[in-house]
């Protein structure tokens, strides 16, 4: 009886599992299938990449290996586990074959679709950085920062798109969304936090997924001398100011600090040879100073912060001599 | 001896000088040297004795040195924004700028030297900072802002004494452009994105041009409205950027980017640079056949303009030197500064040429921004990022 069972259940299953394996042009055996690898995972369009066979999970060598792209075989790389082939432009694939011909006579094959995306994000911190300054914030920890997809140039719509944002392995916005392109976090302790986007078709088939570090930038102090005529002088005071007439003024910029503590400060202080300066001016992170003596130098100290978020602080000063 | 002896002796003696006596006052002023009782006639040097005076000396005519260096300094002034302007290729140039601070704008005719103010028109609040003049200099855009980012937009016409007028309809403006004394370019802040907007002043009209779907954009208009427009994200050396097109309002992806993305494109190639593992390098890429190419030098593209008549030439202000980590954002911050020099880079045979050492040239440590070469192509122009002066090279 036991014989007569164990025969029945091989005549059922192994030949269903055999037909799902041709008919999904993969050989399956044990729980790995035949395929192909490519390096990088995703390329991006006109992107040099290479594609690899994947056959160690074969349970027997195979005699011979074709590559077939787009319907053309490739004599030239018959029997090479690694091909080097370009991926096409915007909204044009590549069709990959994988062709292992078995001992026996037998065939397998798998195929691969390349659809090359350009999958671009724009990370905006929400940092301050003074309005002359020609670069992009760069975010701190627990500064806000603003991040948006761009598919394609903007050729492919977000909203036939899911998005999956993750913060450190961490789902975003409770985990996929549809046309969500648009996401919101705040910058998490540490030097680096890891950024992904999963972007899937409709019907839950990935299309692409890209991977960054974003490094936490420190606040850091800048000085500027204002010049009452012309404005804001643009080369920072690089540790001593000299004092040409009676009085300057001077404005602090806190690089890289989070705008709600930019805005808002808990501890906002300008000190003059250690000595608080009770600053007058409507701008706090401008300060006037005049000449206090005939000739000599004064330590100028400036310091904001968050006290609840004690990294979101700068201080810093210069020596101003006359 | 005897005593008459001596006296006989000292009779003689006397005679002696009295013939002597006698002799110099018959024989007068001796006629020459020979004559000199004095001259023993030892030899040596013979001196004339003749007092020659002196001639004059021929008087110089006065010397008007008219040979100007060709890097030279054309203002004392901040410079916000400038152009050059020349009406035919016979008629001189004048180059237009206008003053930080006051937004004053003065011409200055090159062929002369001479410089008048055109517009005394003092800008609101007094914090002008940036200056964009239409490519005729009949008109400017001059935009003020105070501690915070906003910040107001003056533009006027420079035909009719140079009064300048406050728009209030533009509201805060990120970036623009005067494209002629009737339209001006500008982004703005939306939900959606950057709004890019052409305002036509003889219409009253504002038309949306196109939109970025972000924020912190660097816009780099094209010569006319519906011509193609680039943008790329603020760059950082610790963030990615792309570069996109637009053109007619559709939004198109260029096969460029990466950390630290500054840009430079034409119609032909992008010029750009990106800082590999905080190293930056330059590269030129090929619309036509897709083909990138590193360039010799190593360059900001904010320091660089193309030739307008030759596609593959292109001007870099630069300075061969290991930029500090960081970069550009060190530059940005004004941290960091160069000593550039200017120098011509040709795609088509691929080289650099050396055009001046300025600081051998002028003495002074020039770091070159805004850099443009006017539609003569005669002249390369630049502010000096140190003091914001302007100075031009002649090509």
């Amino acid at each position: 009886m036991r014989y007569i069972f164990t025969f029945l259940m091989l005549t059922l299953v192994l030949p269903t599992g055999l037909l799902h394996a041709q008919t999904n042009n993969s050989l399956v055996y044990g729980q790995q299938p035949l395929s192909i690898e490519l390096e990088p995972t995703y390329p991006t369009p006109g992107e040099n990449f290479t594609a690899k066979a994947n056959d160690y999970a074969l349970p027997v060598q195979g005699n011979g290996l074709r590559w077939i792209v787009d319907g053309k075989p490739l004599p030239d790389v018959n029997n090479q586990r690694t091909i080097n082939l370009t991926a096409k432009g915007v909204g044009e694939t590549t069709k990959i074959e994988l062709i292992i011909d078995l001992p026996g006579g037998g065939t397998s094959r798998v195929t691969k679709i390349i659809e090359p995306v350009f999958l671009d994000i724009i990370v905006e911190p929400q940092t301050r950085t003074p309005a002359f300054y020609r670069g992009r914030a760069l975010p701190s920890i627990g500064s806000a920062v603003n991040a948006t997809a761009i598919v394609n140039g903007g050729k492919l719509a977000p909203n036939g798109l899911i998005y999956t944002w993750r913060m450190n392995n961490e789902a975003l916005e409770g985990g996929a969304v549809r046309g969500n392109n648009t996401v919101s976090f705040t910058m998490p302790r540490g030097q680096f936090a890891t950024l992904s986007l999963t972007l899937s078709r409709a019907d839950g088939t990935n299309l692409v997924q890209r991977l960054f570090s974003l490094r936490n930038a420190e606040p850091r102090l800048a000085f500027y001398e204002i010049s009452p005529l012309y404005g804001l002088t643009l080369k920072s005071i690089n540790e001593s100011l000299p004092l040409v007439g009676e009085s300057l003024s001077v404005r602090a910029e806190p690089y890289y600090l989070d705008l709600r503590t930019y805005n808002n400060p808990d501890l906002l202080e300008w000190k003059i040879d250690g000595v608080i300066n009770q600053n007058p001016s409507t701008n706090p992170y401008e300060v006037t100073i005049a000449r206090s003596g005939v000739s000599g130098a004064s330590a100028i100290n400036f310091h904001v912060r968050n006290t609840t978020q004690v990294l979101q602080g700068a201080q810093g000063g210069f020596r101003l001599t006359y | 001896m005897k005593q008459s002896t001596f006296i006989i002796l000292g009779a003689l003696v006397i005679l002696v000088l009295i013939g002597a006596w006698a002799y110099m006052l018959l024989s007068g002023t001796p006629k020459d040297p020979g004559q000199i009782f004095a001259d023993l006639g030892f030899g040596g040097e013979e001196d004339s004795g003749v007092v020659i005076p002196p001639e004059p000396e021929a008087e110089e005519a006065p010397v008007v040195n008219m040979d100007r260096p060709r890097l030279r300094q054309l203002t004392t002034r901040p410079v916000i924004g400038f152009t050059e302007v020349q009406a035919t290729t016979t008629d001189p140039i004048t180059v237009y700028y206008a003053e930080a601070g006051t937004g004053h704008v003065y011409a200055i005719a090159l062929t002369s030297g001479e410089e008048t103010r055109i517009s005394n028109t003092t800008v609101e609040g007094g914090g002008a900072s940036l200056a964009s003049f239409s490519p005729l200099g009949d008109a400017v855009a001059i935009r003020s802002h105070n501690d915070r980012r906003t910040s107001g937009l003056t533009v006027g016409t420079l035909t009719n004494g140079g009064s300048l007028t406050t728009l209030p309809f533009i509201p805060e403006v990120n970036d623009f452009k005067l494209m002629s004394s009737s339209s001006l370019l500008y982004t703005t802040r939306s939900e959606a994105g950057l709004l890019a907007t052409e305002h036509n002043f003889t219409k009253n009209t504002d038309t949306t041009i196109f939109t970025v779907p972000f924020y912190e954009a660097t816009i780099l208009w094209g010569t006319s409205t519906r011509a193609t427009h680039y943008v790329y994200p603020k760059p950082s050396y610790l963030l990615e950027g792309y570069l996109y097109s637009f053109t007619q309002g559709t939004m198109g992806r260029l096969p460029i980017s990466g950390f630290g993305l500054t840009a430079l494109p034409n119609a032909a190639y992008s010029l750009y640079t990106l800082t590999n593992n905080f190293v930056p390098q330059s590269f030129s890429y090929s619309a036509a056949t897709g083909e990138r190419q590193p360039l010799p030098i190593t360059v900001l593209p904010e320091k660089c303009a193309w030739s307008m008549q030759r596609s593959t030439i292109v001007w870099c202000g630069n300075e061969l030197k290991q930029e500090e980590l960081g970069f550009p954002d060190t530059w940005y911050r004004g941290d960091e500064s160069f000593t550039d020099s200017l120098w011509l880079i040709d795609l088509e045979r691929g080289g650099a040429e050396l055009l001046v050492d300025t600081l051998a040239a002028s003495g002074r440590e020039l770091d070159v921004t805004n850099l443009l070469v006017g539609p003569s192509e005669t002249a390369l122009y630049f502010i000096n990022k140190n003091d914001n002066t302007l100075w031009m090279y002649e090509l």
